[in-house]
């Protein structure tokens, strides 16, 4: 505990006698922080609103013609166990004549000649799918059970939102890696100025038998003490950006569905501590690098 | 024990420091070091404090074979030494106090009443009971190296590496620190002292080893042939 009080004064003490560029430090981080947070927040409102437009992900499976009320349950048992299957609605050829008729009123008198053995339908399921990037295995896997006769399905609109979806995932990573470069590389030389500014007292450190975690603990603490001071900065300032923002969208653009700060808190603080530590242990670390061998 | 067993130091631009060198120290010996610039004295030193790993041959100390032994069993080595330098090499802003408990803090597991009665035990051995809590720049030259004394005594090391350890002192403060050196044999402590103070090791009346192009030229006590 002594020791960890030692490490965390020096740590202190380093953050000060570097002021100007553990300020930077500490900017750089904010910004990039701000920047990635910024992406993962509109990220998880595009998904939050797309999740609407997956529920027109929708797959009609017809049945055989001649297919009795066996068949059909056992084609819905089959249904069932395949993944991706969120609900089965079954509609019998009788209900669907009714829903076209009902769509289409003004043309009834077109099916009123239609009789119950005429009609031209097949018994079938609607399936409701939950991840569109799996819609053409589900496809697939519906085509093959016995009895289907005809799978309907909006696969195109499947892969454009899979795309999309995937499209901004792929984004926000690659932008969270640059972000996080650009932090550990103001990072390693804020705390390579530490080290420079101390290295005759590492010097010493090693010549008494100070191991590496003694010597590096100080350094590693005031990385750790930079990205959490940046963390903390960057949530509350993420915090009222968002706010403002969000109630402008809301006001302006009313179709559009935002979640609430609060909801996105633990992600927020998972990403901004997640990035600001890895930063400011790793760039501590890579600084000291020969200073701490022995 | 301290053994040379045929070692060579090269380093990586071709100079060869120590050609084959073969000496032995034996527990509780005080040995001067001797020799022109460039004779491998300071090579000699680094290699005691594993600070470089020897070319060939072998280097024991306290049963310990230095050749062998993984980098990360460095620091426990160190830990077994004591370390003084021509610059003393001290911590600015630490009291004479702090510094000499810096080193058993670093080896752990004293409290702190027994790192102050142990700190002040050392400092009354050099002298410096009264200075505890002056800052390195307050004292003189001669006061630095008793500090430098102190820190690398009181972890209980079996041996004591001082290079050069009068270099920046004048005759009066070289004889005092000497002195101190050499009162450490009665601590069973061995003692290595590199130096290029002829006189002045004549004075002790121990044994001088005698280094010229890397290899032992000289091997007396107190200027005599063994």
């Amino acid at each position: 505990m002594r020791r960890f009080g030692d490490a965390l004064i020096q740590a202190l003490h380093g953050m000060f006698r570097n002021g100007l560029l553990t300020f930077v430090s500490i900017f750089v981080l904010i910004s990039c922080l701000l920047f990635i947070g910024s992406f993962a927040l509109i990220s998880r409102n595009i998904d939050y609103n797309l999740a609407d437009v997956t529920d027109l992900n929708e797959i009609e499976v017809f049945l055989e013609y001649d297919a009795d009320d066996a068949t059909a349950a056992r084609v819905e048992a089959e249904i069932n166990k395949l993944d991706n299957v969120e609900s089965v609605t079954y509609v019998s050829k009788e209900d669907g004549l009714k829903e076209i008729a009902g769509e289409f009123a003004e043309y009834s008198y077109l099916l009123d000649d239609i009789t119950a053995e005429e009609n031209p339908l097949s018994d079938c399921f609607r399936i409701v799918y939950a991840d569109n990037a799996k819609a053409t295995t589900l496809d697939y896997d519906l085509k093959q059970i016995e009895g289907v006769r005809k799978v309907n399905s909006r696969l195109d609109l499947a892969a454009t939102i899979g795309s999309l979806q995937s499209g901004v995932s792929i984004v926000f990573v690659w932008f969270a890696i640059l972000c996080g470069v650009v932090s550990l590389f103001v990072i390693i030389n804020t705390i390579k100025l530490s080290v420079y500014a101390r290295r005759e007292e590492i010097a010493i450190m090693r010549y008494i038998g100070a191991g590496r975690a003694y010597i590096a603990a100080p350094f590693v603490l005031e990385g750790a003490l930079i990205g959490i001071v940046g963390a903390t900065v960057a949530y509350f300032l993420e915090k009222l950006i968002y706010r403002a923002l969000s109630g402008f969208i809301v006001s302006e653009i009313g179709i559009v569905k935002l979640y609430s700060y609060s909801a996105m808190t633990p992600m927020l603080l998972l990403i901004f501590f997640g990035i600001a530590l890895f930063c400011g242990v790793v760039g501590s670390i890579v600084s000291l690098g020969r200073y701490v061998e022995a | 024990m301290i053994e040379f067993k045929n070692v060579t130091k090269r380093y990586p631009e071709g100079k060869v420091a120590l050609d084959n060198l073969n000496l032995k120290i034996s527990d509780g010996e005080f040995v001067f070091i001797m020799g022109d610039s460039g004779a491998g004295k300071t090579t000699m030193t680094k290699l005691l404090l594993r600070e470089e790993k020897v070319t060939s041959g072998e280097l024991w100390v306290g049963g310990v074979n230095l050749a062998k032994m993984p980098s990360a069993r460095i620091p426990k080595y160190r830990r077994r030494l004591g370390v003084v330098f021509q610059d003393f090499r001290l911590f600015k802003k630490k009291t004479v106090f702090e510094n000499v408990a810096f080193a058993l803090r670093v080896v752990g597991g004293a409290d702190a009443s027994e790192v102050k009665s142990r700190v002040m035990s050392m400092l009354r051995i050099v002298g410096l009971e009264d200075k505890a809590g002056s800052f390195p720049a307050q004292l003189s030259g001669g006061e630095q190296q008793r500090v430098a004394l102190a820190r690398a005594i009181i972890n209980n090391p079996h041996t004591i590496i001082a290079d050069e350890p009068t270099g920046n002192l004048d005759p009066k403060l070289s004889m005092e620190i000497m002195g101190l050196l050499v009162k450490m044999k009665e601590y069973n402590k061995t003692v290595v002292v590199v130096t290029h103070e002829a006189e002045l090791a004549k004075m002790f009346n121990q044994r001088i080893v005698r280094l010229r192009d890397g290899k032992v030229i000289d091997d007396s006590f107190g200027g005599e042939s063994r």
